[in-house]
Formats: C-alpha cells, sequence, structure tokens
C-alpha cells in the first residue's frame, strides 16, 4: 500500500513539474472581444470592437498608429501624389506575403479594394475612388473623382485579402477559417457565439511575432470580465469599465495605463429650437450657457476625473490637422455667463427646454446631462434631462427635434471626420444643421472650409484651412467639445505590451516577459 | 396512453404556428432593420433598400410568414440569418443544445437540492432544524439569478480562483451557470416540498401505516413521500420556464453560447430567421418537457393513470 | 372480585392522558380503566369526544407526538405494561400482536400503492424473512376471508368501493393474525345495508381466528349484535362497565346509559319526539369538579357537585355514580380510597 501511495505522489509531482515547464510557446493570450464577430471578413460590420479583432489578421496600405502620430505607412512602400490630387501612385513593399505563402501582389489590391467599393457600407470610404488598376505586380494606381486628402484614411480601413483565397473560399468565404490576410495571425478556429484561436504566422513579414497562440472569447457582461481579469483568464483587458479601475489597476500591479482616449463627449445646441419662443436662437443665451460649463465638474462626474478635458474636435496626438488653438474655448467663466444673460434680457435666468441624450443612465452621456443641468442652474438657466434609448434618440437629432443634446464622437483619425457634423450633404449624420434658410451663419464658408482641407494633401495647409473652420465653429456657440473619455488598459503580470494604446493595439508587438 | 400522447405532440404543430406568427407579428410592428442594423448609419437609404430587399425583409408580412412555414415543413430549411448569412440551423442548434442542457441540468438540481431539506423541514416541523433552513431558503429565493452568478462569480472567480469565469467547454465550466440557475428556484422546491409532505404527513393513511408497526422512516419515505412528490414534481417541471429565462442570465453572466443569448443580440438586428428558430425550438422543447411531466405524473399516480388508459375502472 | 388472571389480554388501569398544545391543556381521558378478555369482545360506547379513540390510540401509542401525553398508568397486555417498553419493542407489537381499523376506510389506504402491496406490507414488516410467493399467498389468503377476488390484489384503492376499502382495511390489520384487533367506529362511515355485511364479516373472523376485539361504536345496537362486554365513556371517563347482560339488563344502570338507552327510537313507543340527554358534554380543557355528568344529571346530588364519585362494583358490573355508592348498595372490594 505504502509503495503505491509513493509510485502516485511521484507521478502526480512529475505531472505538475511537466505543466510548468511548458514552453512558453504553448502559452495562449487570451483577449476580451464585447460582442459576437459576426464573419472573419472584415467587410461585414463597421463597428470597432470586430475591427480590433480583424486588425490582428490583414492589413491595409497604411496602418494606425495612436502613440505615433496616427497614419503611417504599412503595405505601401511608397505613396506618389500627382499635382492635380487626384492620382496616387502607390508602390508596395517587398517580401510581402499572405497567410496562404502566396506573396503580395498588386492584383490582389485592386482585387479587394473593388470588393470594398461594391459594399455600401464603406460608401463613405470609396465613394471618391473613380478607378483603382495595377500597372505592374507591385504598382497600384488610385484615380480620385476629385482631390480628397483623407484617402488616407481609405488606405487605412481598406484591408488586402489574397485574391486566390477568397474567390477559392467563395460563398464559405467569412464563415470559416482562412489564411487570406497579410497580418501576423491567423484564424484556426472561428465560432461566432464563443471566439476563434488564432495562431502566429510564422511566415509574416516583419518577422514572426512573439506570441504564438491567442486566443478571442466573448464575453458580454462588463463586470464578468472584470472578474476573468482577476481570474488571470484573461491577459490583455481594453476599455476597462472606469467604475473599476481602482480594483483592476491594483490587481494588474504595474502593468496599466489611463489612456486619452477616442471619444469625446460633446454639448450642441439646437439654435433652430422652436423651444420658449426660439429662445436657442439668441446667440448670447448660447454663448451664456457654454460659459456655464464646468468641464472640471464634468470631468470628475463621468470619470472620477481620470478623463481630459477637451477642447479639439479630435486629438492632435494623432490628428497631425487637428487645430489646438485660434478658436473660441468658453472656459469655464459663472460671471460672464450671468452677463450675457443680462445683455440678451434674462437677468433673472430663463427656460430652455430639454437635454437630450442615450445610453444607459448611469453611463456618461447621461452623467454629463445631469451636470450640466447643474451647471446651468447655477447661472439662473433651467433644463430638463431626458435619457432615452439611442435607437429612439438619435433619429430625433438628426431630425432637429431636441433643444440642447449630449453626444458622443469617436472612430476618427482624420479631421475630415468633421464633415459628417458640420456639412449639409451629411444629413443623418449632424446634430447641428448649419445650412438652413434660418441660419445666421455663415455655413457656406464653413462648407468651402471642408472642401479645400479636403483638396490638398499639404499637412500645414490643411491646419490653417481647419483652424479657421473650426474657428467658425466655435463662433456659433452651438457644438461644445466636453470630454475625452479615459480609456483604461490592464494586462497580465507576465505581458509586454510596449507603449499602450486606446483602441488599435496590435497584438504582434506584445511579447512574454 | 399512447394516444394521449399522439395528441399532445400533434399540438405542436399549432403552436408553432402561433409562436411564428407573433415573432413576425412583433417584428412587422416595432421599429429598425436588419439591413440599417447591418450597414451602418453612413449608408445611403438606397443601399439600404437593396440589401433588405435581397435579405427578403421586405415582403409583406403575411407573404413572409407562409414563406417561413412553408420552407420549414416542406424543406426543412430555416433560411440564412440576416447577420452573419450562415445557415441558421448550424448557429442556432449547438447553442439550443447548451442552453438546454444548462436549464435541463438546472431543473434537476433544482429539485435535487430543494427536495431534500423540504422533506426534513417537515418531518422536523417546528423545531431549530425547521426554522433555520426556512429562514435561509426565504431569503435565497428573494435572490434574482443575476446577483446569485455574480456572487458565485466572486466567491469563486475572483476570491478563490477555483472556477473558471467564462465559456462552456469543460465540466467546471457548467458548475456555477447551472448552480445559478438552479439555487434560487430550489428555494421555492423546498418550500413546496414542504407543504406537501405536511399535509401528506397528516393524511389517514400514513397512520395506518404506523398501526402496522411500519418504522416512522418507513412512513415518511415510503408513504408520505411517495404521495407528497406528486405535485412537486409537477411544480419542477412547470419550473422549467422560469430556469430558460434564468438560463439567459446566466448565460450573459458567464459568457455561454446559449440560444437565450443569442436571441436576445439578434433582436437589435431584427434578425428575424434567427429569433423565429431560437422561439420555436424553445417552445418544441417547453411543450415536450410538460408532456413528460404529465406522463410521470400518470406513471406515478394511478389514479390519474386510469384517466388517459381506457382501462376498466371497476 | 374481579378475575384477574390469564383470562384478561388487555389491561388498561388508571389511563390518564391529555393534549397539550400552547393554548390549552385538553384531558381527554381522566382514570380509565377497563380489560379485554381473551377472545371476547368489548364495545366501547360513548359521544363523539368523550375519549374513545384517544384511549385506543393510546393502547398502541399513536397518539400525535407534538400534542398528545400518556401521563399516568398502565396499559398491561399479556401481562407486559406496553407504556414501558421502547419504541422497537413497540413496534413489533402494532400490526401483528394488536391491529387497529379506523375509522373511515376513504383514505386509510395509499393511493398509490396496490392493495396487495399494502397488505404485503404488513406481513413482510413482521415476517423478514419470508419469501415472496408465500407472502403473496396469504394476501390471496386474506383477501378471500375478507370477501374480496384474490385476483384484486393489483388494482389500486380507488378502484374499490368504501365497503371494500374497509374490507381491505380489516385484511390488513388481520394479516398477521393479531391476537387484539381495534376497530373503531368501523361501520360508521358506511351505508347501512354495507355496514351488516362488514359487521357480519368481522364476527366471522373475530369467531374464526379467536381474536379478542375493541370495538369502539357509538350505536348501542352494534355492541348487542356482537360485543360481549360493554364500557361506557363519558368526558374521559368510564362511567359504566360490565357484561352486555349487566349494562343492558342489568338492575342497576348510570343515569348517562339510561339517557342513551332512553333516546334509542323505540318503534313501539307512541312518543312523539324524541328524548335526548339535555346538554353538552362538557368542555374537556375545562372539567366541573365533581362528577362530570352532573351538570346534566336528572338525579343529580350535592354531593355529586362536590366529589368526584369512585367506581362501585357488583360482580362484573362496575358503576361510577354516587347513586351507588357505599350506603347505598354493597361496595365489593375498593378500587383503594
Amino acid at each position: 500500500m505504502k509503495r503505491v501511495l509513493i509510485a502516485v505522489f511521484v507521478f502526480l509531482t512529475v505531472l505538475a513539474s511537466c505543466t510548468a515547464f511548458a514552453a512558453e510557446g504553448d502559452k495562449t493570450l487570451v483577449l476580451r472581444t464585447e460582442r459576437a464577430v459576426p464573419s472573419l471578413d472584415w467587410e461585414q460590420t463597421t463597428n470597432t470592437s470586430n475591427m480590433k479583432v480583424w486588425h490582428q489578421m490583414f492589413e491595409g496600405l497604411y496602418g494606425m498608429d495612436e502613440a505615433n502620430n496616427g497614419y503611417y505607412n504599412e503595405l505601401a512602400k511608397d505613396v506618389k501624389i500627382s499635382d492635380d490630387q487626384m492620382t496616387y501612385t502607390v508602390t508596395l513593399i517587398d517580401g510581402v506575403t499572405f497567410q496562404n505563402g502566396d506573396p503580395l501582389k498588386a492584383s490582389d489590391v485592386v482585387f479587394s479594394y473593388n470588393r470594398a467599393r461594391k459594399n455600401s457600407r464603406f460608401n463613405y470610404l470609396t465613394s471618391m475612388i473613380e478607378d483603382v488598376s495595377s500597372t505592374d505586380d507591385k504598382t497600384v494606381v488610385f484615380k480620385l473623382n476629385k482631390p480628397y486628402s483623407p484617402i488616407a484614411h481609405t488606405f487605412f480601413c481598406v484591408k488586402i485579402a489574397s485574391e486566390r483565397e477568397v474567390t477559392e473560399q467563395g460563398e464559405k468565404y467569412g464563415t470559416v477559417p482562412h489564411k487570406a490576410g497579410t497580418g501576423a495571425y491567423y484564424v484556426t478556429e472561428f465560432d461566432v457565439a464563443t471566439g476563434m484561436k488564432m495562431q502566429a504566422y510564422e511566415g509574416y513579414w516583419r518577422g514572426a511575432p512573439a506570441i504564438k497562440n491567442v486566443q478571442y472569447v466573448v464575453i458580454d457582461d462588463l463586470s464578468a470580465a472584470v472578474i476573468a481579469f482577476k481570474n488571470n483568464e484573461l491577459g490583455y483587458f481594453e476599455d476597462v469599465p472606469l467604475s473599476e479601475w481602482d480594483f483592476l489597476s491594483e490587481a494588474s500591479g504595474e502593468n496599466n495605463a489611463l489612456i486619452k482616449g477616442n471619444n469625446i463627449l460633446f454639448t450642441a445646441i439646437n439654435y433652430l429650437s422652436p423651444t420658449n419662443n426660439n429662445i436657442l436662437a439668441n446667440q448670447k443665451v448660447r454663448e451664456a450657457i457654454f460659459y456655464a460649463v464646468n468641464k472640471n465638474d464634468i470631468n470628475l462626474a463621468v470619470s472620477n476625473g481620470r478623463g481630459v478635458e477637451a477642447t479639439q474636435y479630435m486629438p492632435s496626438d494623432y490628428v497631425a490637422t487637428s487645430p489646438v488653438s485660434g478658436f473660441k474655448t468658453y472656459d469655464y467663466n459663472v460671471e460672464k455667463s450671468k452677463e450675457l444673460l443680462k445683455e440678451a434680457g434674462y437677468p433673472d435666468g430663463v427656460d430652455v427646454g430639454t437635454i437630450l441624450t442615450y445610453g444607459a443612465t448611469s453611463a456618461s452621456k447621461a452623467i454629463l446631462a445631469q451636470v450640466l443641468q447643474a451647471n446651468l442652474a447655477e447661472v439662473g438657466i433651467t433644463a430638463q434631462v431626458s435619457v432615452m434609448e439611442a435607437a429612439v434618440v438619435t433619429p430625433r437629432l438628426y431630425a432637429q427635434d431636441y433643444d440642447i443634446c449630449v453626444f458622443s464622437d469617436y472612430g476618427n483619425y482624420d479631421y475630415n471626420n468633421i464633415r459628417q457634423q458640420v456639412h449639409s450633404e451629411s444629413t443623418g449624420m449632424y446634430v447641428v444643421r448649419y445650412k438652413d434658410p434660418a441660419s445666421p451663419f455663415n455655413w457656406q464658408r464653413i462648407e468651402e472650409l471642408v472642401d479645400a482641407g479636403v483638396n490638398t494633401a499639404d499637412v500645414a495647409k490643411r491646419l490653417e484651412y481647419y483652424t479657421e473652420l473650426w474657428s467658425i465653429v466655435m463662433d456659433t456657440a452651438t457644438i461644445l467639445p466636453c470630454l475625452h473619455d479615459p480609456v483604461g488598459v490592464v494586462w497580465a503580470k507576465d505581458l509586454d505590451v510596449g507603449k499602450p494604446v486606446p483602441t488599435y493595439y496590435k497584438v504582434r508587438t506584445f511579447k512574454w516577459k | 396512453m399512447y394516444k394521449y400522447v399522439l395528441k399532445r405532440l400533434l399540438f405542436l404543430i399549432p403552436t408553432i404556428f402561433g409562436v411564428a406568427f407573433i415573432i413576425f407579428l412583433v417584428m412587422n410592428i416595432t421599429p429598425g432593420d436588419p439591413a440599417r442594423a447591418l450597414l451602418g448609419l453612413s449608408a445611403p437609404q438606397a443601399d439600404v433598400d437593396t440589401l433588405n430587399h435581397e435579405l427578403g425583409y421586405d415582403l409583406p408580412f403575411l407573404q413572409k410568414y407562409f414563406n417561413y412555414l412553408k420552407n420549414m415543413i416542406l424543406h426543412q430549411d430555416f433560411g440564412r440569418s440576416y447577420f452573419t448569412k450562415q445557415s441558421v440551423f448550424d448557429e442556432v442548434w449547438p447553442r439550443y443544445v447548451i442552453t438546454i442542457k444548462l436549464a435541463l441540468i438546472g431543473v434537476l438540481l433544482s429539485a435535487l437540492i430543494g427536495i431534500p431539506p423540504g422533506i426534513y423541514t417537515a418531518v422536523k416541523q417546528y423545531s431549530l432544524w425547521d426554522t433555520i433552513p426556512s429562514v435561509i431558503a426565504f431569503f435565497i429565493a428573494a435572490i434574482p439569478a443575476f446577483v446569485f452568478g455574480l456572487l458565485m462569480l466572486f466567491i469563486f472567480s475572483l476570491k478563490l480562483n477555483w472556477l473558471p469565469s467564462f465559456g462552456a467547454t469543460t465540466v467546471y465550466h457548467f458548475i456555477m451557470p447551472t448552480l445559478t440557475i438552479a439555487i434560487p428556484p430550489a428555494a421555492q422546491v423546498m418550500r413546496f416540498t414542504k407543504s406537501s409532505m405536511l399535509e401528506a404527513i397528516r393524511q389517514d393513511y400514513v397512520r395506518t401505516a404506523r398501526a402496522k408497526g411500519a418504522s416512522e422512516r418507513t412512513v415518511i419515505w415510503k408513504h408520505a413521500l411517495m404521495n407528497a412528490l406528486l405535485p412537486v414534481i409537477t411544480q419542477v417541471g412547470l419550473s422549467l420556464g422560469t430556469l430558460i429565462c434564468g438560463a439567459v442570465v446566466a448565460e450573459k453572466m458567464f459568457s455561454i453560447p446559449g440560444i437565450g443569448s443569442l436571441i436576445i443580440d439578434r433582436i437589435l438586428y431584427k434578425d428575424e430567421p434567427i429569433l423565429l428558430a431560437g422561439t420555436i425550438l424553445i417552445s418544441i422543447c417547453f411543450t415536450v418537457v410538460m408532456l413528460i411531466v404529465d406522463i410521470t405524473y400518470a406513471f406515478i399516480d394511478p389514479r390519474i393513470r386510469a384517466k388517459y388508459t381506457t382501462g376498466r375502472k371497476e | 372480585m374481579e378475575n384477574k388472571g390469564e383470562n384478561i389480554l388487555l389491561d388498561i388501569e388508571n389511563l390518564k392522558v391529555i393534549y397539550k398544545t400552547d393554548l390549552e391543556t385538553v384531558e381527554a381521558v381522566n382514570d380509565v380503566s377497563l380489560a379485554v378478555r381473551r377472545g371476547r369482545t368489548l364495545g366501547l360506547v360513548g359521544e363523539t369526544g368523550a375519549g374513545k379513540t384517544t384511549t385506543a390510540l393510546s393502547i398502541l401509542r399513536l397518539l400525535p407526538s407534538t400534542t398528545g401525553r400518556i401521563l399516568s398508568g398502565k396499559i398491561e397486555f399479556n401481562g407486559e405494561d406496553l407504556l414501558k417498553i421502547d419504541e422497537n419493542m413497540m413496534r413489533v407489537i402494532r400490526g401483528n400482536r394488536i391491529a387497529m381499523v379506523f375509522q373511515d376506510p376513504m383514505t386509510s389506504l395509499n393511493p398509490v400503492m396496490t392493495v396487495g402491496d399494502q397488505i404485503a406490507e404488513a406481513i413482510e414488516l413482521h415476517n423478514g424473512k419470508m419469501p415472496k410467493e408465500e407472502i403473496d399467498r396469504r394476501v390471496e389468503n386474506i383477501l378471500q376471508m375478507v370477501g374480496i377476488i384474490p385476483q384484486r390484489r393489483f388494482e389500486y384503492p380507488h378502484q374499490f368501493s368504501g365497503g371494500m376499502k374497509q374490507r381491505v382495511v380489516i385484511a390488513i390489520a388481520l394479516s398477521c393474525e393479531p391476537e387484539l384487533l381495534i376497530a373503531d367506529e368501523p361501520t360508521t362511515a358506511l351505508d347501512v345495508t354495507i355496514q351488516a355485511q362488514v359487521l357480519n364479516m368481522i364476527k366471522e373472523l373475530r369467531d374464526r381466528l379467536g381474536t379478542a376485539m375493541l370495538l369502539i361504536t357509538h350505536d348501542l345496537g352494534i355492541v348487542a349484535q356482537i360485543c360481549d362486554d360493554v364500557a361506557v365513556m363519558y368526558a374521559g371517563e368510564v362511567i359504566e362497565s360490565g357484561s352486555v347482560e349487566d349494562v343492558f339488563t342489568g338492575d342497576a344502570r348510570h343515569p348517562y346509559t339510561a339517557g342513551l338507552f332512553n333516546s334509542l327510537p323505540d318503534l313501539h313507543s307512541q312518543a312523539k319526539r324524541l328524548k335526548p340527554i339535555p346538554g353538552l358534554m362538557p368542555d374537556p380543557s375545562n372539567l366541573p369538579p365533581g362528577c362530570v355528568f352532573a351538570p346534566r344529571c336528572e338525579s343529580r346530588m350535592d354531593a355529586c357537585e362536590a366529589h368526584r364519585p369512585k367506581t362501585v362494583q357488583r360482580g362484573s358490573h362496575r358503576l361510577r355514580c354516587h347513586l351507588f355508592g357505599a350506603g347505598q348498595a354493597p361496595a365489593v372490594g375498593g378500587q383503594g380510597r
């Protein structure tokens, strides 16, 4: 009996030690994705959560580095722009192969772009492209139908897939694992409901990545994800709920970072609102409202002081053409606000209607709305707060059926995105309608500047145009950036992630410590 | 007996028709459409309309309804998901199996956990062995499933690191979800068993059994329990409905790919094929379980059995 | 002097039983003494609430455990005091040497067990090693004895009528051939015609098996038909007992017993109204001092309200009444002071 026990004991110790000395290559990095990835075809949705996953498998002509000035050349070695700004000649870098082994050819780029052009989801990226063609295996020529410098965003978003692999898989493409990307990882197992397993592509053109096995799991519930991280089931957890920041930052030791995020919370005033005899058409009233906004309060309430007060439409950290100065910022000034109100003829305050927003009642926008209400009350301006479902509110915003609203905007890497907010042609997108028979604003100049910014690729020139543009917008006192939502990232003790970024992390830059 | 079972199973058909009708009706009335959800806000309306047409979404709803039924019955084709374009059956079936596993294990567990204390507190009525478990059960029954799930995650994953917090691959993954689903209803089962037992113990035939010289244990476990369990079984079977809802919560909490979370996720995308397949499968499961409960009841209680068989009643 | 000897199978002496709840104490049985002779039938008569069932349950110690308490007394069965033995030994006796038949046949049987199984259970409990075939044979035997086709042992209680159910209950009771059968109003819940059948059957079986019986009833007619001895209970006390001749046709009679006989409808008399005993039985949680019957007694004397009467013995006839106390008629022996 004693001998049996000893044998069992020895066996178990050996077993234990075997697992302890497992080769590093066998370790899997587990990441969380908050919603199911419906397909392995990057063209299927435009939501960021899915894109983060696809970006590990696919690459575009440009890449995005949020830590260092934004766009950089990825598969494109060289980009030459014609004088009329309408022809872009791209030379591909050498030595790139798809995960199935085929070398990258210009024809694959043409194939990928034509496929994207057919997909109406990407109209906003591809409508300016007239033609894509290849002159040889390494050169692709883009003919645009007008000058459009934000084509950089298109070069980043449109990913290159192996023409052979995609056509061979046919209908099945996207539903089963494939090796059609040039990225550092390809999918080995895929299930929409549970997530996917990825393996390192040893022949990756930048060299095989350090982390060999990656697994994405779908964890819908935020609390469950937090627990999973603490339980050492997740290796990298980004976009952490700020309410858990203290807990998680402690759990991760030194491996955490709070980064200025891409998501910015804005307050907007509908100058066309009929409420209270068109009270909001009064410029002074609007300015009074903005001067009453205490962004520090907002920061404290929404993100425990961890956010960054915003004055820009986009962070200039990675948008080189985002104006930093030269425009009104409406810094918090209660006296000024009250003075303006008096000048406008309302020394005892006024009711401006309802502050409308969407999302959960405990989430950032709703909290901001409440802080706003309190700030306004301090100067005598009264307003209700109304929080409803996004599906109900967003159409109302676009239809100009609101008084004041709180909204958020993100996913913008080229300043031209401001077109969505200020150009009359982007119906269904803007929150304030500048071009209107009753508009006192110089919307013509606004639209001219939007076009001008697009017509040149010269960064300095673009900055000039956008500065004037943003200055006009701020003068109208209709849109006010309030807060950069901070993005929290935590990662496992044995993981090294380099410099953390808020959105487009690259697993290929990670390594085990 | 077989005729009865057959009749009940045939009732499934109108049930399925009814469920499908309701889903199509609701989808028809509510705003939104799959193409818009898929293509995003910036896509032009023309493209949205085209996609809706391709998906077959813009047909009049009665036509969609009949087409769906026709395809389902004649070709066993449940269509393709608007969202993932994959075959609905391939997507739905594995998830359905997981949820059913969860729910059924949950039902069994709730019976296993709930019945013994119910018997015990009935036998030891008025003593401390009755009061303490009853009070505990009272509190547990009041805890909502998601709070319970979080509590378990907190204790077993967070603090003790014993169990994994997400996924559905190994047995360990199923422990917490099934307990989450099972324990609050188990408290109900316990209280119900207790009252049923108390009633049974007071019956005359129990006194007869004692008078025969049967031991107290035989009296309780054989005579009283056999009779007390009958309504308890029905109640446990009926609780399957609650458990399937609890399963949805557990699926979200523990990131288990089940059919409850699938349906909820796809509602926003108005993914009709998936929603239909999902709800129809759940209704089938429900109906079958009810039938099994009824048959079990007939098995155990000879008085009920007499009603179902065209038997000779003397 | 009473013959106490091997003739007496069951001897209850000075039994006192109460039901105690948080609110009140019910004195159900007060100083009851009675005896059942071997092979003979004692009828225990009285109104509802007199304490008959309690007495019967006490014999088998089947009182509800939460409230029933046997305070004092002796219940000797074959010389052994049942109140002093432990539960395990009591179980050997229940169903085996003393069996009981209860009042309501509709609910006395377990609805989910076959009739045969329920009878078999009684046999198995007391004959552990008996092989199955033998048990089955015995079951069929006993069913036949009570007048039921043996094949019906596979049927369930709901498939039997009330009278048949009661026969099954009797079959269960007699399956181990007990020495004493306690029958608590076995026919009260049945129709009159069935009553006669079942009673006849009981009589037959008793004669055949030589079983002694304690038959509880409120029906004097049944007592006349079947019983050898009678005991009359009122408010928890035995106020009169003796052989059937003593009580029915003897010269002394307790006023209560007289009242009982007088209240029977008489086909031959010309009376236009029935003659019930006026008043109600006293609340057992609040018994009167003195004689329990005094409040309703026509022959009430001062002594009756003051002192509890002692039992007076006249041969085999015993009465508990001041009318027959010392000084009125020769009292033989004494039950102590």
